[in-house]
């Protein structure tokens, strides 16, 4: 398909969306250059690392794709984007043993001595929330970002993730503690 | 002094409703007690922050594009084969057809992967392991970019060929044969992706390339298993 994206992205979002629905790609991929850093960074938010990033963000233009067809509009197509990534997200880290492991794991929490965080190059200055969230471990970084970016409740990210509500509840305190060590210095 | 819960502090903080003697007792504590009044503020402070998270934008890597456009292109030929079922109502003609689409994708990716080889050879004259970039880093790069495309696709695609193994009883000889001789010109594909990547790992094309080709393979297994199933 050769790029043609260019005039299109100029075009009125509806009809973009109307003829990417009818198997239009150029229409599609304007659709992409406009919201593909939002979609990017919360799957970079989600995964800490690039690679994984990059993956899932590319997984999800793909459903997107595939979903676009069944988009009525009731919603922004950026809220229906952002929730069908979310939505990818946890399907792939349901199904990921390894990182189920790593998830459950809440008795290696360890007080921040400063040493391995990004704002040791800068001693006593506090490192900002996007910074900090980074250095979390996966447990407590997926849910602090389900629960209090996201907006999902404890049950249901339990029942997404497949695991019990009370690890959820303690992985949330786990990194609301670790983001105030983090952030306060 | 009895501090409350941590979750009856998180609970206040976020207001979630409790009764009205519950909610004066805690109040109470609070006013009394910095520490727990300062737990609550740094929750309140910090549901505060993490709002303006959900806007951030970040630019995606440059190949990113290429890889969704190769996956649209393999879903595009299982959405043909699917239109070709319900004209054909069912039968061999869609399998031919899923075959034309996936032989397109992978002959696409065949003539890129010679054209990045081909690119990254011109300097040295050398075959394709020794062009581009050479050294323990460009091997380092070329191991990772393997590592993680195995852990992105390898899990997904082994469980589909293991449930294809299952179910590959349902479907016709002729099918399976189509289905087999498939997978195996992906699987060189594959390789030649591959290939093309060793020979230059920074390339964001050839990345492009290898993931378009794992995404390939999944698609037609997913279709696979999907038809044995309604077999």
């Amino acid at each position: 398909l050769a790029s043609t994206a260019a005039p299109l992205e100029q075009a009125d979002p509806k009809a973009l969306i109307d003829r990417a629905r009818n198997g239009h790609v150029p229409s599609f991929e304007a659709l992409y250059r406009a919201h593909a850093p939002r979609v990017y960074a919360l799957c970079l938010r989600m995964a800490g690392d690039p690679v994984q990033a990059e993956e899932w963000a590319q997984e999800a233009w793909i459903r997107a794709w595939e979903r676009l067809p069944g988009f009525r509009g009731e919603s922004a197509f950026t809220t229906w984007l952002h929730r069908l990534t979310v939505n990818l997200i946890l399907d792939r880290r349901r199904g990921d043993q390894r990182w189920a492991r790593r998830f459950e794991s809440v008795g290696e929490y360890a007080p921040f001595e400063g040493s391995t965080s990004t704002n040791e190059a800068h001693p006593g200055v506090r490192m900002d929330l996007e910074r900090a969230v980074a250095t979390l471990p996966e447990g407590a970084r997926t849910v602090f970002l389900l629960y209090d970016v996201e907006g999902y409740r404890h049950q249901e990210i339990a029942d997404r993730l497949g695991v019990a509500e009370g690890t959820v509840k303690a992985q949330l305190h786990r990194a609301r503690k670790m983001l105030r060590e983090r952030m306060d210095r | 002094m009895n501090h409350p819960e941590l979750d009856q502090l998180s609970d206040f903080a976020e207001g979630v409703p409790v009764d009205a003697d519950a909610r004066e007792a805690l109040e109470r504590h609070l006013a009394d007690c910095p520490a727990c009044r300062g737990e609550v503020e740094w929750i309140r402070s910090l549901r505060d922050q993490a709002l303006r998270l959900r806007g951030q934008e970040v630019p995606p890597p440059e190949g990113l594009w290429t890889k969704v456009e190769a996956g649209i292109r393999a879903r595009e030929g299982v959405l043909d084969l699917d239109r070709a079922r319900e004209r054909r109502g069912g039968g061999w003609g869609r399998y031919a057809l899923q075959a034309a689409a996936v032989l397109f994708l992978v002959a696409l990716s065949s003539f890129a992967a010679l054209a990045i080889l081909r690119s990254g050879s011109e300097p040295s004259g050398a075959g394709p392991s020794v062009a581009g970039q050479e050294g323990p880093g460009a091997e380092l790069r070329f191991a990772s970019a393997v590592e993680e495309m195995e852990s992105a696709y390898g899990p997904a695609i082994r469980e589909l060929e293991l449930a294809l193994e299952r179910d590959r009883g349902n479907l016709a000889p002729e099918t399976v044969e189509v289905l087999e001789e498939n997978l195996r010109i992906i699987d060189q594909a594959i390789r030649d992706a591959l290939a093309a990547l060793e020979a230059d790992p920074g390339s964001s094309a050839a990345t492009g390339l290898v993931g378009g080709m794992y995404e390939t393979k999944l698609q037609v297994l997913q279709q696979a298993v999907r038809l044995a199933r309604e077999a």
